[in-house]
């Protein structure tokens, strides 16, 4: 008869076996990656070369975009390279990958985090208000004007957002991004500080046009679950027993909703970290989703590998968080 | 639930009053989100004229639409990146805005009697960016790294003709070749960079041109100074950023912003973009882009290859109409592979051949062997919007006489695979960007150049464009205007035209200058004292001529 | 605080008008299959950039064409691919997340019932980790252009997220007493999956629907904005209002009439949602 395993053997096949799922995850995603940049026609040095030059395509030429191994053996070494930390050079900005995607990342991660922010500080209050108590009058403008958030296409909401706060507020120049850096001040030039207003504004403008559809959908499904709940007997019994107001929010209300509260922000927080393509394009920001777009576009199979893969980790991470969530907010799911 | 406890609950339930009928407030919110784009369209012309800019202490900012595709000038394939280091780097030549060839790091030059000898004499005074005299040594080691012999993954087929480069002494460089050759001065633009520096080039390039690079930032902008001790004297505007702004949108936005630091000179634009400017802070120069619009066909697909069709095509065509409505009629008709920009390489005296006439075209078509029609596909890359209109066009025509035709658009690299390298299309809109070479320019029909995407074969064309190439002065001229007339006779293609744009120049800057090639010339830029209200409409009349 | 609302109202007015404000546009596309006032892509010499007269209720485009007739045409077009691509993207997701929760919540999971779990999160995790800008160009340019295969590129980057948010349902009603009792009493997945599951879920896929209908409007525009959506001269909403809006000087109402559309028609399919939630909730 076998004993039970100790607790941490236990945590420790677990961990090996979540790590093993992340790491087949992966490989499973550049697989796909790679193969659809294969097959897509079209290859990096045709698109360099283009229609007016009369650049002669030598080997070595060729050989530098690997357009004479098997894609079989490219995927391999493109493998081997990650073992040794090494995720290989960009065809298109001829630095390497990890540098350029890291700081794409950075770019990308910090406007999305100051979006997800606004959104859950927007959405959480504003659905559990008019899921509990909402006065009539309100509900409708308000659900409304928060449905506009997902209803008007997000390349316009971009569009007003940029004159806004570029042309009315005159609070940058648009296009012009001016990152978070710049306010440090340079030792030569004197203080960045002036550009402070710019950079805080180019960081929340892009942010809040990728917060509104965000709000919008978390508005909803925390309003109707809200809703739902208080239409529960459970709701009514602790009501009659007079428990109200924040407690029955804090014990019950929230417990109860944040399950599929996470699932929604989780998702919407991969679609954010993945880089919007529309936004990041129109306000000109060298973020995630510009990135890969040029990557693809050119066919600079390195950098969208590594992008990809970066993008792929988070979404493990991520998923894997909101897993676990279930298992503390649902004690139903819990299995031994 | 029970009767009670319905009953119950509904004495809970507070009862309240609708203020507003719910369905106005909706309208209301709809009316006014539909008027936001043209809130937005308008305002965008309603700002305030910015004050005179002064460019001592601010850098000019001009826009450009893509990223530099490297800062190597020998490796640089895009105009977008030739444009903009052409302000870094000098060649023993040097383009000017009417297509002609002035002296650039050389003073002077000489050929032998049957032209296979080029030997150039250098400036005293022009030197590199780091302070090093440009010297003959530099030139050999320029071009032996144009020509493969350092870095094997570059070579440039023009210059397979040159046998030697030697540098005679340090200020002087002679170009020896294996046959004379029209082609070969536009080689002697090429920049010029110091000896050994291929290696860093690409990061720290190192010119002799009027500007050097002082900050790159990939995918925002590239910020050049003033070089002092440029040959021809410092530039007048210290400083320039050019802007890297893909979205047209965002352009226009940019340009009105009443930011000190919004944008100065915005090249380029369609007509339809131009106007959403506001025009009191702008004047208008409006040029042609020597750009070669053409339907092009794939003569191995048969309809296409039988003549007949291709004169019902031409003469089913609306022509005007297209320039008409994509160009506000600012286009120039073209009859053949060639702009009047070229000056007198342009073959003006191309009559229409087959001009537009529906009821010709029917008759074109009955007298082919496809009297009912064929289908036909139009590849067009989806991200020029000007191809994507003409085609739409260019299909309604031709589908009125019976040809029944689809348009296929596809991503540009896709284009470029699918047509551009494999030819595996039917035809396609496409414009080629003007080149100073007329050779260059004509060659893409000769059935020995090896990106004739079109599958054209003319022996004639061919002996005269080579006529043209190896012949004097004058026989050449005339050989490249009869190659032209052959095209034009033989319906290579259906020439369509060169696109007309506008640049917007902020007031209180001068000197802006359109070249027949991609360049951005700064050098030539200054400030006026005065801000004048007079917009400035020059159009580009070129007389091409080489030395 | 609402306990509840009473008895259900037929017809809440949030779904009334939803049913006004999402239901127009497809009246319209329904219409546009028998007339329109003009062929969406006839170019009248006339009509560039036309202002708004009784001909051109809507003006004309920047070649010439009728606005009216290509919203009619694009309405028919943008909607087609879009129920398609939710129908399709509905029955792959629910088809999906069933037999991964249910090979999940065995208590005695076999190791095809773990490995098919397995198998579809997998798949499921994998589709979301792939840009869908690299998904939609490379189906568009493996499998060319058009309406269908645009739909086929919209319904992919759909089952994703869908199949995620039913997982989340679902894996919720299977922890249900019910299921497990059905279990025992031996009836087949597929029982469970149609007879138990499904009738439980439906409510909150019912819901989602709409969501998604929405989401597949948007992604049709942001692709048609990226070049990759149906070829012109075809007519859709997402071509429309991208082609519109550099020649918004010359007639605005060519870009304000499809973005007007969109925004009313999401506008509408929300407030659906909203309706149907209300509705089938007071059901309960």
């Amino acid at each position: 008869m076998l004993t039970m395993p100790t607790p941490t053997i236990l945590i420790m096949t677990k961990l090996v076996k979540n790590t093993l799922d992340a790491i087949l995850l992966l490989l499973g995603v550049s697989v796909v990656v790679f193969s659809l940049l294969y097959l897509t026609p079209g290859n990096a040095l045709l698109i360099q070369v283009g229609v007016g030059s009369d650049r002669v395509l030598t080997e070595s030429y060729q050989a530098l975009f690997s357009l004479n191994t098997s894609p079989f053996i490219q995927y391999f070494e493109w493998l081997q390279g990650l073992l040794r930390g090494d995720f290989g050079v960009s065809y298109v900005y001829h630095a390497p990958v990890f540098t350029i995607v890291l700081h794409a990342l950075g770019v990308t991660a910090v406007i999305a985090s100051v979006a997800m922010v606004i959104a859950v500080s927007v959405s959480l209050p504003l659905g559990l208000y008019l899921g509990s108590n909402g006065s009539q009058v309100l509900r409708t403008p308000l659900t409304t004007a928060v449905t506009l958030g997902v209803a008007v296409p997000q390349f316009l909401w971009g569009i007003l957002l940029l004159y806004l706060f570029g042309n009315v507020f005159s609070a940058f120049v648009p296009g012009l991004y001016v990152p978070l850096s710049s306010i440090l001040p340079m030792a030569a030039a004197g203080s960045g500080s002036h550009n402070t207003i710019p950079a805080l504004a180019y960081l929340f403008a892009p942010a809040l046009a990728l917060a509104l559809p965000a709000i919008a959908i978390l508005s909803r499904y925390t309003y109707n679950s809200v809703r739902e709940l208080n239409a529960q007997p459970f709701m009514l019994a602790l009501h009659c027993r007079g428990i109200g107001g924040w407690q029955l929010l804090r014990r019950h209300t929230l417990r109860n909703l944040l399950v599929g509260y996470t699932t929604f922000s989780g998702i919407l927080l991969i679609d954010l970290l993945a880089g919007s393509v529309l936004v990041e394009y129109i306000f000109n920001i060298p973020g995630l989703g510009n990135t890969l777009v040029t990557g693809i576009h050119q066919r600079d199979t390195l950098l969208v590998q590594g992008a990809v893969l970066y993008v792929a980790f988070l979404v493990v991470v991520i998923n894997k968080i909101t897993d676990g969530l279930y298992y503390i907010l649902n004690p139903k799911l819990r299995r031994s | 639930m029970t009767a009670t406890e319905t009953a119950t609950a509904q004495q809970l339930t507070p009862k309240h009053r609708r203020i507003l009928p719910k369905h106005t407030t909706l309208a209301l919110t709809a009316v006014t989100l539909t008027m936001l784009p043209l809130i937005v369209g308008a305002c965008t012309k309603t700002n305030n004229m910015a004050t005179t800019k002064n460019y001592n202490t601010h850098t000019l900012n001009i826009r450009i639409p893509q990223d530099m595709d490297t800062l190597d000038p020998h490796k640089a394939s895009s105009a977008g990146t030739k444009e903009v280091m052409f302000n870094v780097f000098r060649g023993l030549l040097t383009p000017t805005p009417n297509g002609s060839l002035v002296d650039g790091i050389a003073s002077s030059y000489s050929v032998n009697n049957n032209r296979t000898q080029y030997t150039f004499h250098l400036r005293p005074n022009a030197l590199f960016h780091n302070g090093n005299p440009v010297e003959s040594k530099d030139v050999v080691y320029s071009y032996r790294r144009l020509m493969g012999d350092m870095d094997p993954s570059i070579r440039y087929k023009s210059l397979d003709i040159v046998t030697g480069v030697e540098a005679v002494n340090p200020s002087t460089v002679r170009f020896t070749l294996s046959e004379s050759n029209n082609s070969i001065l536009t080689e002697f633009t090429r920049a010029i960079i110091p000896e050994n520096s291929g290696d860093t080039v690409g990061v720290n390039p190192v010119g002799a041109g009027p500007y050097r690079l002082q900050n790159y930032s990939p995918t925002q902008f590239v910020a050049l100074e003033a070089f002092p001790q440029f040959y021809l004297g410092e530039a007048p505007i210290k400083n320039v950023t050019f802007r890297i702004i893909p979205h047209m949108t965002t352009t226009i936005l940019a340009a009105n912003s009443q930011s000190s630091n919004s944008l100065d000179i915005i090249p380029d634009l369609p007509y339809n973009n131009f106007k959403m400017l506001n025009m009191s802070n702008f004047n208008n120069i409006a040029a042609n882009l020597n750009l070669v619009q053409i339907l092009a066909y794939n003569h191995t697909y048969a309809p296409l290859a039988n003549k007949d069709v291709r004169i019902a095509i031409s003469q089913a065509i609306n022509k005007t109409r297209i320039i008409e409505l994509l160009t506000n009629n600012e286009g120039t008709p073209l009859e053949s592979h060639m702009t009047p920009l070229m000056g007198q390489y342009y073959n003006s005296s191309i009559a229409t051949p087959y001009p537009y006439n529906e009821t010709e075209a029917l008759l074109s078509l009955k007298r082919s062997p496809y009297k009912n029609g064929f289908n036909l596909t139009i590849t067009v890359p989806s991200n020029y919007q000007l191809h994507v209109d003409t085609a739409v066009l260019i299909a309604e025509n031709l589908n009125t006489i019976g040809i029944n035709t689809t348009i296929k658009t596809v991503e540009w690299g896709v284009w470029l695979n699918d047509v551009y390298k494999s030819a595996n299309y039917e035809a396609t809109v496409v414009g080629f960007a003007g080149k100073l070479d007329p050779y260059q320019t004509l060659r893409r029909y000769s059935s020995t150049y090896s990106n004739n995407f079109f599958h054209y074969k003319n022996t004639t064309f061919d002996q005269l464009i080579n006529t043209a190439l190896h012949s004097n002065e004058s026989q050449s001229e005339k050989a490249y205007r009869d190659a032209q007339g052959i095209l034009a006779e033989d319906l290579a293609a259906y020439f369509i035209m060169d696109p007309a744009v506008h640049t917007a120049v902020r007031k209180g800057i001068a000197g802006w200058t359109t070249y027949p090639i991609s360049v951005i010339d700064v050098y030539a830029l200054h400030t006026t004292n005065t801000n004048t209200n007079t917009t400035n409409t020059t159009t580009n009349t070129n007389t091409n001529t080489t030395k | 605080m609402n306990h509840n609302q009473g008895t259900a109202p037929f017809m809440p007015l949030n779904l009334a008008l939803g049913i006004i404000f999402a239901g127009t546009p497809l009246a319209m596309g329904l219409v546009s299959l028998l007339y329109t006032p003009f062929e969406p892509n006839l170019i009248i010499p006339d009509a560039v950039s036309a202002p708004i007269t009784a001909t051109h209720p809507l003006g004309g485009d920047y070649l010439g064409r009728d606005t009216l007739s290509r919203l009619m045409t694009g309405a028919r077009i943008t909607m087609t691919m879009a129920i398609m691509a939710i129908a399709t993207a509905t029955i792959t997701a629910f088809a999906l997340s069933t037999t991964a929760v249910a090979a999940r919540n065995t208590t005695t999971p076999s190791h095809t019932a773990q490995l098919t779990h397995k198998t579809i999160t997998f798949i499921t995790n994998t589709l979301m980790g792939i840009p869908s800008l690299l998904l939609a160009l490379a189906v568009v340019s493996i499998l060319g252009g058009g309406i269908a295969n645009t739909t086929i590129a919209i319904t992919i980057m759909l089952v994703p997220g869908l199949t995620r948010i039913m997982q989340a349902t679902l894996i919720q009603v299977y922890a249900e007493d019910y299921i497990k009792v059905a279990k025992t009493w031996g009836v087949s997945n597929i029982n469970i999956a149609l007879k138990h599951a499904l009738p439980n879920a439906t409510p909150n896929i019912i819901v989602a629907i709409p969501i998604y209908m929405s989401t597949a409007i948007l992604v049709e525009a942001g692709l048609s904005y990226l070049g990759l959506g149906v070829a012109p001269p075809t007519p859709s909403w997402g071509i429309m209002l991208n082609q519109a809006i550099p020649y918004i000087n010359q007639q605005p109402m060519a870009a304000i009439a499809p973005a007007t559309t969109i925004i009313t028609t999401i506008l509408g399919l929300n407030l659906i949602s909203d309706g149907l939630n209300q509705k089938l909730r007071g059901k309960k």
